[in-house]
């Protein structure tokens, strides 16, 4: 009786079991899917290329930001070189320009072409080309040709350099060729150009100009290509085709403000970034006139560090600890022993500039004083911070009696302005006798700088807090500037004092792009008066950086640079001799 | 029926009085080996129906005649006949039973098996030593207890995350490998549920691990299933080991009196355990001048002391401060007297009560721990009620309910990866390295009139660590409820049915709490940051077995279980941040203006997951006579997480065990050896990956970005990791044999495991170099063996009538390797910081070593063969580029010694544990020596320092001079990762405690059943040997959190101590 029960109920189980067994199937299937996020096929490519744009944005901006203290226009923390740059800063651009940019750009052509939008294809030619491009110019041979194929090949070998910059040559002409189909659509939104593909056009063509300019050392056959590009006349020379990534006063949530601008008035603990002396020697005292920019490229909290009467000093002054360098001997390996006070001095700066300007000098790893609410911060040109006008007071989130906020920081990135061009054909004129009058052009490449920072605070909506003619750029003080300019042009002699000028006004016209700074230095050797380390001995510049972290990690055929060779590694444009730069 | 029991009586009395006339009168004493009373020993005339029992004083007597043979039985004792020879009085000494034979384990799924039948190590932990406890963590608890087991904590905050790893890590890339926990035969979820997935926000020390929802005091007792023969039947779920807890609501056992209430009351001092020996001769500053630095290389105090400015932050906030100054003097307590005494009380409740066909029991608790930390604590109740009933019709239910709720606060304690402070806010962050100089606990911390932080910096840019234990807090609510249903239907003699629905299903509910005017973290923390999310968890799981047992003949011996097993679990969350707060104080998101759906390290807040597991398992264990046994199993599994083709995997196991002292008469009545058992087992276990990693997804990131001219924008992105469709299940393999024997008169008690596991094909999230296009993919490759030896050896060396005194020692050895790697995979990252220090698998050694930056060393030919470490041109260690091997975490082994000593009613315990081996690389350490704060750098600091035997690059010796606080600071403290990896070798006194019994003559005119009370500490000392003597560092912290990973410290905080008493009774 209950072996028969037993029977009944195995069959049953049985029976049901086979029953259940496709259903069971079928409900383990429909949990492979994750549930939060969509199925590939739901991408645009509308929604690639912004991701594109935003994700090249922030690449550049990092490239920027790890070459600036290179060139002094930041601080780079030392002493030595190779402290100040550990290789683990590198994975995020790393991972931007090969998973954001390049990936995207490899997936997102062939879907573009295929429904004839041209103009989303060649744009990220062009972004991918620029990324190419300025990989190479940080980190020397990178993986290009195994490079992005996932799975297939986990171990991706590099390729000269000199190899991506051709293939960069050759997707910008794709690209050119490209942007002359009508595209069946304009992207949804083109935070460069507003889907201008005319522009596009001429970054592309400006991109080979500076491909070209960039390895004229090493590539004797560029002359004649710079000047095919000249020729044509299609390169960027006015500010509307200036190639800059604009922010927004957006605060949060996304927070879409400037870089720069976040790092220094975002909180109420004041500045977050020291800004190079050098940089500021340069505008303020090198000259015998003050570079009117200043004002704008850089705000001042405190306008006079050595003011006593005032508590923010005082306080802490007497503590030798805010600015300890005001107490030291000055570094021996310095050209001349100058009173920092002393505005005319023309040697090299240390430690403060002027009275008010006060940044750190280059490799001071010092720990950090107590003074984010004292050193000077970036302006309102290009961080959408605030204009010197004398405030006297910290940045900070907001305007109130003592803290200043300026723009809100709706600066922009300056990837390649019209100044950039004219400074390159300068140089290429100069060098490789290519058409035009360097010194025309020189002087072209300083008005133009002065016109985009003059017109700035107009473009982003800033009232520039002063009508005070002392203080702002007039067309008066800029013709002066100009002039002086190009007196300093006229009394140097030979070539290489001449480039000396060129790069000098290039450097201070790329405030805020650190990378094109580092670009000049390392081909040019100028500007030739850089400020050096307060190390006697820094160890060797960094002719290219350290590979990151993640693919020295977990790549088995990267190799690292080592911190002991006796060179460091130039990429391949840069032929100049080992103690070329310092 | 009785009418049938009266006449029986009636006969016995009859019978009785039969022999009544020729009787006379004996008494006796009935006693242990030891001379110890056996009360209520049994007393019985051989051959007739006449007994007694002995009193509570073993005395008995009883009427007999002159010849008659005494058959005398006590529980725990072997039977034994006596002759009564005519004799009066008679002393009869008993001798304990070889419980070894006869003791009856919970193995898995419940299934009570002889302890003796199996073919693997079980460890059981009786509720005695889990009641009372000073802490509410049974994770923490367990520590020392079992052999094999690693529990490590992630912190001494009161509630934070306990680690426990079994056996070692099998898994590279597989998550923490916390042991499954199966509460009254249903699973638990004992998950941290970390909402930033990133140790740097803390994760593990601001999270629960959600076994901190069970209370201890409920606990009838744990089985730690160790090895994967003992856990075949659980599935993958199984592969790290089972804890197995029965609660007393589930233990469903008989009580002696129909009725027992039992309640119990602990009040313990928490306290830190580890404050830094700090010195006090020199103050905050650098390069021997006093200031507002964060390091403490300042001037020397004098007297009287030099006269420093208040900070201007403090003097705006509080005039009465304004131009005045304070004295440069030593504050030594200033850092000691932020912490305070916690109070950890915990109160509860048991009732129970049974009838012949039924048990109920039902109980409450209730915990109040406070930590040491201000704002930390943790209020835990709990409840419950379970029961059987045996019905007339062969069905017997049992169910069980219980239900927590756990409320957890904590003030944010985050990683701090080095610097000047803490790369989020963190209540540690800071206050370790307290200039000795800084009046912390003297000074106001807050703006009166924003609530905004003050501290002594000048441009008032770092938080005070006051200021952050008041107004950045974490805290973690959690509503639970847990139970099983079961029915068992008797089919027929020794073949059962039984089914079991088990639920465990807890909303959890996580806020992150951080008030405007902080100065930690950047504008996401300082503006104000508040951060909600709701989780629900539930884990379904419905079990149908058939039991069958049965003699197959006279020597043969069968039971068998078949059954099949579904598990169900879901999890969601919701969740929401905050930025931005505009009135200070107060926590509600309309309180502040931009609001997000990622947490602070950039994890979507919003998600679900759900994955189901089902799996129909056989289990037969065979005996032959009393002394061979053999277990065979299997189970076969499919899951939701793969592709169709892969999702199924079947594993097997057999073990055996054989007892010598049964089988071979010789040995049957030795007293040298009196018990021995040889058991031998291989046991397998499957791995399952995680949901959704088969399949293509894209990312969609809206409101990426709006432009300058206001537009949103948003974005698709191709995930970093690549899907792999041809995943397919991890099999685990395991051999493990075992000796268990007892000696001398069970003197001596053995159990020694020795194992072999190897997890080969692992399923490997593997890195992959950006360049690749991707960031990571899951494949099956690598291998991860482990070997260990458990063994516990308990010694009785004193056995006397008051005496006893018996000593345990517990050893733990795990030797881990990982082998197989493809040959293109250079290494796994496993945790930590991409450039170091961080954990790594490397093909050919142990499991997470530490990688990090190195001293170059001088090894070059010719003049390059010093082998000594290389300076700079600054005389400072030259670093290395790249990373490398610079310690290993795992620890050589373990031992813990536990001492009992007991006279009459009082007991005296100590469990001291040894840990050998084992790096760590320590941020608390460094930093205190970096910034010059404890003792190790009470030195005249005005001389200048040439690191000792070291050379220049070019192999000359270094004679760089440079001023002490630069060494320390750019090389001991801030220079290459390897220079602080230190060696984690501690001894500890972790727990000791004297209980008082109290004798039940004291209570017989009271209403209470019995009482003690017991004064205990855990913690108590400690000395970790080779950290810098003065930094007093607790290598038993994690900054690592909940997971397989640990040898890396950033700032995890003090461990606690723990001192304090309990008092139980029971009506």
């Amino acid at each position: 009786m209950k072996l028969k029960k037993l029977i009944f109920l195995a069959t049953l189980t049985i029976f049901i079991g086979l029953g259940a067994c496709n259903k069971f199937n079928d409900q383990l299937n429909s949990l492979l899917n994750n549930p939060s996020t969509p199925n590939p096929s739901a991408a645009s490519v509308d929604l690639y290329l912004n991701n594109l744009q935003l994700s090249f944005a922030s690449f550049y901006q990092q490239a920027s930001d790890l070459s600036d203290g290179l060139v002094r226009q930041e601080l780079m923390y030392g002493p030595l070189y190779y402290n100040a740059f550990a290789p683990t800063s590198y994975d995020g651009i790393w991972n931007t320009a090969y998973t954001s940019i390049f990936l995207t750009a490899n997936t997102m052509v062939p879907l573009a072409e295929q429904k004839g939008e041209y103009e989303h294809a060649a744009i990220a030619r062009i972004l991918k080309a620029y990324t190419m491009v300025t990989m190479v110019d940080l980190f020397g041979n990178i993986p290009y040709s195994q490079a992005d194929l996932g799975t297939l090949n986990t171990n991706p070998v590099v390729d000269s350099g000199a190899a991506v910059y051709d293939s960069a040559v050759v997707l910008l002409d794709t690209a050119i060729a490209e942007l002359g189909v009508a595209s069946s659509a304009t992207p949804a939104n083109d935070e460069f150009y507003g889907g201008n593909a005319a522009n596009w056009a001429t970054l592309a063509k400006t991109l080979q100009l500076k491909i070209y300019v960039q390895t004229r050392l090493v590539d004797n056959t560029v002359a004649a290509k710079i000047t095919n590009l000249i020729n044509a006349g299609d390169l960027i020379t006015s500010s509307a085709q200036d190639f800059q990534f604009g922010y927004s006063k957006h605060n949060a949530a996304p927070d879409s403000r400037a870089e720069h601008y976040v790092n220094n008035y975002g909180t109420t603990n004041g500045a977050g970034d020291y800004i190079g002396n050098y940089f500021m020697w340069c505008l303020y005292q090198e000259k015998p006139i003050v570079d009117p920019r200043i004002r704008y490229y850089v705000y001042r909290q405190i306008d006079d560090a050595t003011d006593y009467s005032d508590p923010r000093v005082s306080n802490q002054t007497t503590l030798q600890f805010a600015l300890a360098c005001f107490y030291r001997a000055y570094p021996v390996n310095y050209p001349a022993t100058p009173n920092p006070t002393d505005i005319g001095y023309t040697s090299t700066p240390y430690c403060i500039v002027g009275q008010g300007y006060w940044g750190r000098d280059h490799g001071n790893n010092e720990g950090i004083g107590p003074d984010g609410a004292l050193r000077s911060t970036w302006g309102v040109y290009p961080a959408g911070g605030a204009f010197d006008n004398d405030q006297n007071v910290q940045c900070g989130p907001t305007t109130t009696s003592s803290t200043e906020s300026g723009a809100g920081g709706n600066g922009i990135l300056p990837i390649w302005l019209s100044s950039y061009t004219y400074f390159l054909e300068a140089e290429a004129a100069l060098t490789l006798a290519t058409p035009g009058d360097p010194q025309a052009l020189l002087l072209q490449g300083v008005n133009a700088s002065f016109n985009k920072v003059a017109n700035f605070a107009t473009t982003i909506g800033y009232t520039i807090p002063t009508t005070d003619t002392t203080k702002t750029i007039t067309p008066t003080n800029q013709q002066n500037y100009v002039n002086t300019v190009q007196s300093i042009y006229q009394n140097a002699t030979g070539t290489d004092a001449q480039l000396n000028v060129i790069m000098k006004e290039y450097y201070l016209a790329a405030w805020g792009n650190g990378l094109e700074a580092y670009n000049n230095y390392r081909r040019t050797g100028k500007p030739n008066n850089m400020q050096p380390a307060v190390t006697p001995d820094p160890g060797l510049f960094l002719r290219s950086f350290f590979y990151p972290d993640g693919y020295v990690n977990f790549n088995k055929n990267a190799v690292q640079k080592n911190i002991l060779p006796t060179t460091y590694f130039p990429v391949f444009w840069d032929n100049n001799p080992s103690n070329f730069v310092y | 029926m009785r009418k049938f029991k009266n006449l029986l009586v009636g006969i016995l009395l009859l019978s009785s009085f039969g022999v009544l006339a020729q009787t006379k009168p004996v008494t006796g004493k009935v006693t242990d080996a030891n001379g110890a009373p056996v009360p209520g020993a049994s007393i019985k005339v051989k051959g007739s129906n006449t007994g007694t029992s002995a009193g509570s004083d073993g005395v008995f007597k009883i009427n007999v005649p002159p010849n008659a043979a005494l058959i005398i039985s006590g529980i725990g004792f072997e039977k034994i006949e006596v002759n009564v020879k005519n004799r009066d009085v008679i002393g009869i000494a008993l001798r304990q039973s070889n419980t070894a034979l006869t003791e009856v384990v919970v193995t898995a799924l419940g299934i009570k098996r002889d302890r003796k039948a199996l073919g693997y190590s079980i460890t059981t932990i009786d509720k005695k030593d889990l009641e009372q406890r000073p802490d509410g963590d049974i994770g923490r608890i367990l520590n020392g207890k079992v052999a094999g087991l690693d529990i490590l904590n992630s912190s001494g905050i009161s509630g934070s995350g306990t680690n426990i790893i079994i056996r070692g890590v099998s898994s590279i890339t597989g998550g923490a490998s916390t042991p499954l926990f199966i509460v009254d035969g249903v699973p638990f979820d004992a998950s941290n549920n970390s909402l930033n997935g990133d140790f740097q926000y803390g994760d593990g020390t601001s999270n629960s691990s959600r076994f901190l929802d069970l209370d201890p005091n409920n606990i009838e007792s744990v089985n730690v299933l160790k090895g994967l023969s003992a856990a075949t039947l659980y599935g993958e779920a199984g592969r790290n080991g089972v804890i197995l807890i029965t609660t007393k609501n589930g233990a469903s056992h008989k009580t002696n009196k129909k009725f027992e209430i039992t309640g119990s009351q602990s009040i313990f001092a928490t306290t830190i355990s580890n404050l830094p020996d700090y010195q006090n001769d020199y103050g905050g500053g650098f390069d021997l001048v006093p200031s507002a630095a964060f390091s403490n290389w300042g001037a020397k105090f004098t007297n009287p002391p030099l006269q420093v400015g208040y900070s201007p932050a403090l003097q705006a906030a509080y005039p009465q401060y304004q131009g005045k100054t304070q004295p440069y003097q030593a504050y030594p307590d200033n850092v000691k007297d932020f912490f305070r005494t916690g109070i950890f009380s915990s109160t509860s409740f048991n009732l129970s009560s049974s009838t012949a066909n039924t048990t109920f029991n039902a109980n409450y608790s209730y915990t109040d721990d406070e930590g040491f930390t201000p704002n930390n604590r943790v209020y835990k109740n709990n409840f419950g009620v379970g029961g059987t009933a045996k019905l007339s019709n062969n069905f017997t239910i049992n169910t069980v309910l219980n239900f927590a709720i756990t409320d957890f606060q904590t003030p944010v304690v985050g990683a701090n990866g080095g610097g000047g402070g803490p790369d989020v806010t963190s209540v540690f962050g800071y206050l370790m390295f307290t200039p000795r100089s800084i009046n912390l606990m003297g000074l106001p911390y807050a703006n009166p009139v924003d609530g905004s932080s003050i501290y002594y910096r000048n441009g008032n840019d770092i938080e005070n660590p006051r200021w952050t234990a008041q107004n950045a807090l974490s805290s973690d609510n959690t509503y639970r409820g847990y139970g099983t249903i079961g029915a068992r239907y008797d089919i027929m003699k020794g073949l059962s049915i039984d089914y079991r629905f088990g639920l465990d299903i807890y909303n959890e509910l996580q806020t992150l709490e951080v008030n405007k005017g902080g100065k930690s973290g950047g504008p996401g923390y300082v503006n104000g940051l508040y951060r909600t999310t709701s989780s629900t968890n539930s884990v379904l799981n419905h079990n149908l077995s058939l039991n069958y047992v049965s003699n197959l003949g006279k020597n043969l011996s069968l039971s068998a279980v078949a059954g099949f097993d579904d598990r169900h679990d879901t999890y969601s969350q919701f969740g929401l941040k905050s930025t931005q707060q505009i009135v200070f104080g107060l926590f509600d998101h309309s309180n502040f203006i931009s609001h997000d759906i990622l947490s602070e390290s950039g994890a979507d807040l919003d998600y679900k997951v759900e994955e189901i597991r089902a799996g129909v398992y056989g289990q037969a264990v065979l005996g032959y006579k009393e002394f061979l046994f053999m277990t065979l199993n299997g189970r076969n599994d499919w899951v939701s997480t793969l592709e169709e083709n892969n999702r199924t995997l079947f594993y097997p196991g057999i073990s055996g065990a054989f007892i010598p002292t049964s089988a071979i008469e010789a040995l049957k009545h030795s007293s040298a050896l009196n018990y021995l058992k040889i058991r031998l087992g291989y046991g397998t276990s499957a791995h399952f990956p995680t949901p959704y990693n088969t399949r293509a997804s894209l990312n969609l990131t809206t409101n990426a970005f709006i432009d300058p001219n206001g537009n949103v924008i948003n974005t698709a992105s191709i995930p970093n990791q690549v899907p792999n469709p041809n995943l397919k299940p991890e099999l685990l393999r395991e051999v493990e044999a075992g000796i268990e024997g007892r000696f001398f008169d069970n003197r001596i008690n053995l159990d020694l495991t020795g194992y072999s596991r190897s997890a080969k094909n692992q399923i490997l999230n593997r890195q992959l170099d950006g360049s690749t296009g991707y960031t990571s993919t899951t494949i099956n490759a690598g291998e991860v063996d482990n070997k260990g030896i458990e063994m516990n050896l308990g010694l009785v060396i004193v056995r006397t009538k008051d005496w006893k005194w018996e000593v345990n020692g517990i050893f733990t050895l795990n030797r881990n390797k990982v082998e197989n790697m493809p040959s293109d995979i250079k290494q796994i990252q496993t945790n930590g910081y991409g450039g170091g220090p961080a954990t790594f698998a490397v093909n050919g050694k142990p499991l997470n070593i530490l990688e990090g930056t190195y001293v170059q060393l001088d090894t070059g030919a010719g003049n390059h063969g010093t082998g000594k470490k290389i300076v700079d041109v600054n005389g400072y260690y030259l670093g290395s580029s790249g990373i490398a091997q610079i310690g290993d975490p795992n620890p050589d082994y373990k031992l813990t010694g536990v001492s009992t000593l007991s006279y009459k009613s009082f007991s005296f315990r100590m469990q001291w544990d040894y840990t050998k081996g084992g790096d760590v690389w320590s941020n608390t350490v460094r930093t205190l020596l970096a910034r010059g704060l404890t003792k190790d750098t009470d030195f005249d600091r005005t001389l200048p320092y040439i690191i000792p035997n070291t050379v220049n690059q070019d192999g000359t010796p270094n004679t760089t001079q440079q001023s002490v606080d630069n060494i320390y600071f750019n090389a001991y403290g801030f220079g290459p990762a390897s220079v602080n990896v230190w060696d984690a070798t501690v001894i500890r006194l972790r727990e000791a405690s004297i209980a008082y019994l109290l004798p039940s003559r004291f209570l017989k005119n009271t209403p209470f059943g019995s009482a003690s009370i017991s004064i205990s500490g855990t913690n108590l000392w400690y000395m970790a040997p080779n950290f810098p003597k003065y930094t007093r560092f607790d290598p038993e912290s994690n900054s690592l959190g909940v997971t397989n990973q640990k040898g890396i410290d950033l700032f995890a905080g003090p461990s606690s101590r723990r001192i304090g008493a309990s008092l139980k009774v029971s009506f």
